[in-house]
């Protein structure tokens, strides 16, 4: 069992910024009415972080990449949650022996 | 105590279907947190205390980077804003709860907690044992499943042979698709996908996620404030 100093601080760090925005959800914003533009940016926060996420990764690192992000994108329209994950890491492992 | 055990088993049946989705989520969690360099103790004690395997996945890419302190945060407050939205909807659904039930349900809340939590209510009033019975079995194979991750992810020499590294992607794309299929979303995702490129081109390895996801919150506002205008015009 290693227990390492840096390791421990940033997983408190971690915590508790994922705590307070669900506490800060349930405390500050129960109770505010947000306006119409407020509003619709709050909305627009989920898809604008996992795009932030998934195009860069899916489009600068190579071919391979690029493919299996493809491929794992049209499953997705059809097939549940676990089916694109497995789908997303056989197509890339695929594409890199292919390609690679 | 029947009537709870009848909720409980409500939202125990009710999240059967998908826990195919933190299974493999929570090993991939594992297996990346070891091969980051954390001990399988440190990766498991992170899923028990964080309990958010976007934001997770996401602190690690930045764990190495100078100020990892402030990088870890914005990573993880960044992917997790949405709890914030999810935590002040359920809230006002649980105001019936002791207080220790309603920070329980809060600081453990999930997507398909909230998401279900929402359905229910549209029927009749939602319970802490309805709840429970989602989050329980999430939160023990969450926990459960890292470990496993972790133990096991230390045996394959090479995860991006097998496309481990990538599984993460599958799992961030499972998630945007609903949200990418929403009228107005397209504007928002370009925006904050073509910014995010550039800013991880342009050298920003840390934070060009939330650069990016900037611009895309900043392309929904503005689209708001358009067609407020639009709507004052006589």
């Amino acid at each position: 069992m290693t227990m390492d100093p840096y390791n421990l601080t940033l997983i408190l760090l971690v915590t508790l910024a994922t705590f307070t925005m669900r506490a800060v959800g349930a405390v500050v914003m129960a109770r505010v009415e947000l306006g119409p533009i407020s509003s619709a940016a709050f909305e627009a926060m989920p898809v604008a972080v996992l795009t932030a996420v998934i195009a860069p990764a899916v489009l600068t690192q190579g071919l391979p990449e690029a493919i299996a992000g493809g491929i794992a994108v049209l499953v997705g329209l059809k097939a549940p949650t676990a089916v694109v994950i497995v789908v997303a890491m056989a197509s890339v492992a695929a594409m890199r022996h292919l390609l690679g | 105590m029947t009537a709870g055990k009848q909720e409980f088993l409500d939202g125990f049946r009710l999240v059967l279907p998908i826990l195919v989705a933190p299974i493999s989520f929570s090993f991939i969690t594992g297996a990346t947190s070891v091969q980051k360099g954390l001990s399988a103790f440190e990766a498991t004690l992170m899923s028990a205390s964080v309990f958010a395997g976007g934001g997770q996945l996401l602190a690690l890419e930045v764990w190495y980077e100078p100020q990892a302190w402030l990088l870890v945060m914005l990573a993880a407050i960044s992917i997790n804003v949405r709890f914030a939205l999810q935590a002040a909807s359920v809230q006002r659904k649980i105001n019936h709860f002791t207080p220790l039930q309603r920070w329980l349900t809060i600081a453990t809340l999930t997507d398909p907690a909230w998401g279900m939590s929402e359905v229910r209510h549209l029927s009749r009033q939602v319970t802490f044992w309805f709840i429970s019975g989602i989050t329980v079995p999430i939160y023990l194979i969450w926990v459960l499943g890292t470990l496993a991750g972790a133990l096991l992810g230390k045996l394959i020499d090479d995860p991006t042979r097998l496309g481990l590294d990538f599984g993460f992607i599958g799992i961030f794309i499972a998630l945007a698709l609903p949200f990418w299929k929403r009228t107005g979303a397209l504007p928002v995702a370009v925006a904050s996908g073509a910014v995010a490129i550039a800013a991880k081109l342009a050298g920003f390895a840390a934070l060009y996620v939330f650069i990016g996801a900037m611009a895309g919150v900043a392309m929904a506002g503005l689209m708001a404030h358009r067609k407020a205008k639009r709507a004052q015009m006589p």
